[in-house]
């Protein structure tokens, strides 16, 4: 008894050690690179550097509340998280829809699958000139087919409106990124049972219950990642809106990222931009601290 | 769950299970079903497509005509200029190309293998302090990757006994301007463990334990039983860093400056001046940079195919 | 896109940390001093007698005009060899920057002029006046006293202009006789009217383009010619809600109301179209922006013309421009000097700037823009020209391009009926004074 049980520790130890060594590339490359940037970001945040000089005094926590007091940058706070919200469910829910669709046996199958992905790999010049002429307010073609429908009666500047901006930089970034939804929604249906399926079909079940009771529940992990990425990758967004709408008008589509990069570059304003790092690295943090205990990362197919 | 021995085999086939009965008609409903399906998909795959379809158009377009209006979207007087500029004499884009595959080949194999690894044992290993290990490459998605390259850029030049440098890492210009540079950093990301990670949760850890018993090494278990069933999630982790380093700009933009040892993206963006961007060149070079991502997307999302993964055979 | 000037490509963020240990940067350091300005003894520069590598920064330096002067540098100082490190324009001073922190600067590089006095405040750049008054090739006084403004710092020379251009009005002639207007606007009266004569939002035409997101840069001139000025001349104070700098301001954003709405949050590259379609018969750019009309609008080449912009007091513009720099770090400043003085002689400022036949830009040196054959073919840009003495708004202070910040965004407020010209003024100006003093 007692050897078997000695064995099976010393099996277990070993097991354990593998485990750390399969960790050991990561963690190595992860200290070198990222740690080490991530401490002197928060070393900075406590000085002022112009980044060309060696000069870098020591400025306390200036940086900090030089940010809380930013109105400009509080503006920015709202239009991220605005994005956000608006844009993270209509592109999961899409991307879902998309896949279901593309998952079963359907004529064109590859073909489809390949020309929804395309958004995520138009290189973004090329998306943004097109969607310019698609939102333009006088000869757009949205406003066109929108006059057409009558949904409409004079054209809409949706790029030039205050209140526009917003929603039309939303819709864009869901069209754009729906297709990686869709990818990360086709890998995760293909680890669901089959024989699930079949056996609901005999207990009676539609495809709706099919739907709601097997299929969304089972892809719980893919639908965390989704959200966790989605939500650390809109918080960072910028060039996919500054394109579009130069921050504009009037601030309304600024991203807290633009700052950062704001006062990095055009103003030399090194500590600054740090501090921005940090508090931004501090709201999403706590973001995703709450949304992995929403989902109790343990979570495994059951 | 109790299932028959022919459901079950038939189940282990790709494609959708057999329908419970036959049908010898389609109920109307589903005819309706069907269509409505095939509007959608067509409906959103020409709003997908509009962008890149204008791309290709504008690529065999004069500059006088890519910005007329109305709008070209067939050229009225195509031509293969742009692209004969690309391939004629004193076109770099032969280099660009090499340069650009074997970085991002390169890094995509080594993340597949290296990100599977670790997130094995995220998934699979029990072992003190893994909530909070997982925890800190997470945190890593949340650096702004920006922040990251001015103290990047420093860590490359000061690699000991690299590009000149001596034990002490000083003296040359280590990594910078090489391959080694770009790809290295670059070899194990948060994003694709995370992702790996959370299809590998739903392998039934009965297969593993039987392994076990047998006596089978972790890292046999590993890569004969738990790598073949996570086909479709390396396929998307496949599909989504290559297109990443393929399209990178920022990191080569830093990491290199020998004219010989630029990526695509990089050679693409000589192409936007200050104030005249060569729009038709930059679009023909477009269209030639994305074809490859386009290729690997189609060879690897063959794999999202029901019936390659899990069974739950005992 | 946007001008050069207001132009910032922000790059993947530069958080610079330094290694202490690679750079023994941990410590505070001392503030840079200033150097004092005043008279250079020349500093002699010979031919190097051994061979020479220099590496010369840029996103040009593929062109076949830079390739040719380069054949013709090497021939006259065979043992000088120049590497082109060739940057996206966009992205240029973000990587300069990047390698000043990594102590692996160029030895020269062209840079657009507004960055200049940036890496020259911060010590990056090698003060070029002792080299320059040892030389025989570059004139200094030959120099356009306003195209030199960019590459100056504390009243000395960092950079030497390679190429440059003034803001100048652009606009549609065809328009303007379908309106009955015989000529271009010649004052802010004129102006105004034209404009509102030339709109017809009905027809979606409209007077002229205005950008709210660069409405800080493109209101200076008419601050200036309004007689006012934001900052003073030596940069320490501000001046920006003086009543002839709320002149200028409110007459710019006032010419909102005859431009189009779709336009307003768009930039004057991006915004070229509606120039291009006609749906604004005035535009108020660069002269790259001729550039754009050749290559992009064929169809209206012969419909545009250009003038130069229109006055009150006095006539005024804004330059831009590129400058050649040599950094501090190079460690073969005298072949780097021959470098640039070469490429600053003039027969290499013709081969560049009048030599091209699609380059929009202004030689910056007065031997040659008084001479009638730097125009030909390119008679529009003579509009350009002849403002290059007009008067422009100086912005020494190293706080510009945040005050120019709070101005563009307190100025698209105007522009957007939520805010007076007045109060816009007013605003920026605390907000300068707060950052520079005085």
């Amino acid at each position: 008894m007692s050897r078997s049980r000695s064995n099976r520790l010393r099996h277990q130890a070993r097991r354990e050690w593998t485990a750390y060594a399969f960790l050991s590339p990561g963690l190595i490359l992860f200290t070198v690179f990222t740690l080490f940037a991530l401490a002197f970001s928060f070393y900075l945040s406590f000085h002022s550097w112009s980044i060309i000089e060696p000069y870098k005094p020591f400025v306390g926590f200036q940086n900090y509340r030089d940010a809380l007091v930013d109105p400009d940058l509080g503006q920015a706070v709202i239009n991220t998280a605005y994005f956000t919200v608006a844009s993270i469910p209509l592109t999961m829910a899409s991307g879902l829809l998309i896949a279901l669709m593309l998952n079963g046996r359907i004529w064109g199958r590859s073909i489809f699958r390949a020309i929804f992905y395309l958004p995520v790999i138009t290189p973004i010049v090329v998306s943004s000139i097109v969607w310019k002429f698609i939102y333009n307010g006088d000869y757009g073609i949205l406003n066109y087919y929108l006059e057409r429908l009558r949904l409409i009666d004079h054209s809409i500047n949706w790029l030039s409106d205050p209140n526009l901006a917003m929603p039309a930089v939303i819709i864009m970034a869901v069209w754009n990124n729906l297709g990686f939804a869709m990818v990360i929604y086709l890998a995760g249906l293909q680890a669901i049972p089959q024989h699930y399926y079949e056996a609901a079909r005999v207990d009676g079940a539609n495809s709706w219950q099919q739907l709601t009771r097997i299929t969304i529940p089972l892809l719980a992990p893919s639908t965390l990642f989704l959200l966790v990425t989605s939500v650390i990758g809109s918080f960072q967004v910028f060039t996919q809106i500054f394109i579009m709408t130069n921050g504009g008008p009037i601030g309304r589509t600024n991203t807290i990222v633009y700052f950062i990069y704001q006062a990095a570059f055009q103003f030399f304003k090194m500590g600054y931009a740090s501090a921005l790092s940090v508090l931004l690295m501090l709201m999403l943090g706590v973001f995703t601290v709450l949304q992995l205990r929403f989902y109790r990362i343990d979570y495994g197919a059951n | 769950m109790t299932v028959t021995e022919p459901r079950q085999i038939a189940a282990a086939r790709p494609g959708p299970p057999p329908p419970a009965r036959r049908h010898k008609r389609i109920s109307p409903a589903e005819v309706v079903l069907l269509v409505v399906r095939y509007v959608i998909l067509v409906a959103g795959a020409i709003i997908c497509i509009v962008p890149f379809f204008w791309m290709v158009s504008a690529s065999f377009q004069h500059e006088g005509d890519i910005f007329s209006w109305p709008i070209q979207w067939i050229p009225k007087h195509p031509t293969l200029g742009n692209y004969r500029s690309f391939f004629g004499s004193g076109g770099h884009i032969g280099v660009w190309l090499a340069n650009t595959t074997l970085v991002a080949v390169v890094t995509t194999v080594a993340q597949l293998f290296l990100d599977s690894l670790m997130a094995y044992a995220f998934a699979k290993r029990r072992f003190p302090g893994r909530k909070w290990i997982f925890a800190l490459f997470l945190a890593t998605l949340l650096v702004p990757g920006q922040m990251t390259i001015i103290p990047n850029y420093l860590i490359l030049k000061h690699i000991p006994f690299a590009g000149g440098n001596d034990a002490l890492g000083q003296g040359g210009h280590g990594w910078l301007d090489s391959y080694a540079g770009l790809i290295v950093p670059a070899v194990v990301s948060a994003f694709g463990i995370f992702l790996i990670r959370q299809y590998m949760v739903s392998i039934p850890d009965e297969l593993l334990d039987a392994a076990r018993v047998e006596g089978a090494s972790e890292f046999r278990i590993f890569w004969s039983i738990v790598m073949p069933l996570c086909k479709p999630v390396l396929a998307a982790s496949a599909i989504f860093t290559f297109g990443y380093f393929w399209n990178d700009f920022y990191w080569p933009l830093i990491v290199m400056s020998s004219p010989q040892h630029y990526t695509l993206s990089l050679g693409l963006a000589l192409f936007i001046g200050a104030h005249k961007t060569a729009w038709t060149l930059l679009m023909a070079g477009s269209v030639i940079a994305t074809i490859p991502v386009l290729v690997v997307f189609l060879i690897f999302q063959r794999y999202f195919v029901s019936g390659i993964a899990m069974t739950g055979i005992k | 896109m946007m001008t050069k000037s207001s132009r910032r490509w922000v790059a993947a963020a530069i958080s610079a940390l330094s290694l202490c240990t690679a750079l023994a940067a941990c410590s505070v350091g001392t503030k840079p001093g200033t150097t004092p300005a005043g008279k250079a003894s020349p500093h002699k520069v010979s031919t190097p007698t051994q061979k020479v590598t220099i590496s010369f920064a840029s996103w040009v330096g593929d062109q076949p005009a830079m390739k040719k002067l380069y054949a013709g540098f090497h021939k006259q100082y065979p043992n000088i060899t120049v590497t082109f490190n060739n940057i996206p324009a966009d992205s240029e001073a973000q990587k300069l920057v990047t390698m000043v922190a990594g102590g692996t600067a160029p030895d020269v590089a062209y840079m657009d002029g507004g960055s200049v006095a940036d890496f020259a405040s911060k010590g990056a750049l090698v003060n070029l006046d002792s080299y320059i008054a040892g030389s025989t090739v570059v004139k200094k006084d030959d120099y356009v006293a306003n195209f030199t403004e960019n590459a100056i710092y504390n009243g000395s020379m960092y950079g030497l202009p390679f190429d440059a251009e003034t803001t100048g009005l652009f606009y549609r002639k065809d328009l303007f006789e379908q309106a009955g207007i015989s000529g271009p606007p010649k004052t802010f009266a004129e102006m105004e009217a034209d404009a509102k004569k030339l709109t017809n939002p009905a027809k979606k035409q409209y007077g002229i383009a205005i950008f709210g997101p660069e409405s800080g840069y493109y209101v200076q001139p008419f601050v200036a010619s309004a007689g006012g000025q934001l900052l003073s001349d030596d940069g320490k104070k501000a001046m920006i809600d003086s009543p002839e700098s709320i002149r200028g301001a409110s007459f710019y954003t006032g010419l909102a109301k005859y431009a189009p709405p779709a336009y307003l949050n768009s930039n004057s590259y991006d915004g070229r179209v509606a120039f291009e379609h006609g749906e604004a018969a005035m535009y108020i750019a660069g002269s790259w922006f001729g550039g754009s009309l050749i290559g992009e609008a064929p169809k209206i080449r012969d419909k545009w013309a250009t003038a130069p912009l229109p006055q009150d007091k006095e006539c005024a513009t804004q330059v831009a421009g590129d400058s050649l720099v040599m950094f501090d770090q190079s460690k073969n400043k005298d072949a780097a000097w021959l470098w640039l003085q070469y490429l600053s002689s003039k027969e290499s400022l013709r081969t560049w700037n009048v030599g091209q036949a699609d380059s929009t830009e202004l030689p910056p040196i007065k031997s040659l823009l008084t001479d009638p054959n730097s125009f030909k073919g390119k008679e529009w840009l003579k509009s350009f020209a002849d403002m290059m003495s007009c008067k422009i708004i100086t912005t020494n202070s190293p706080q510009w391009g945040q005050i120019q910040d709070r101005l563009n965004s307190n100025l698209t407020k105007v522009v957007y009926g939520k805010m007076t010209a007045e109060a816009a003024m007013q605003d920026t100006q605390k907000y300068a004074t707060r950052l520079i003093g005085g």
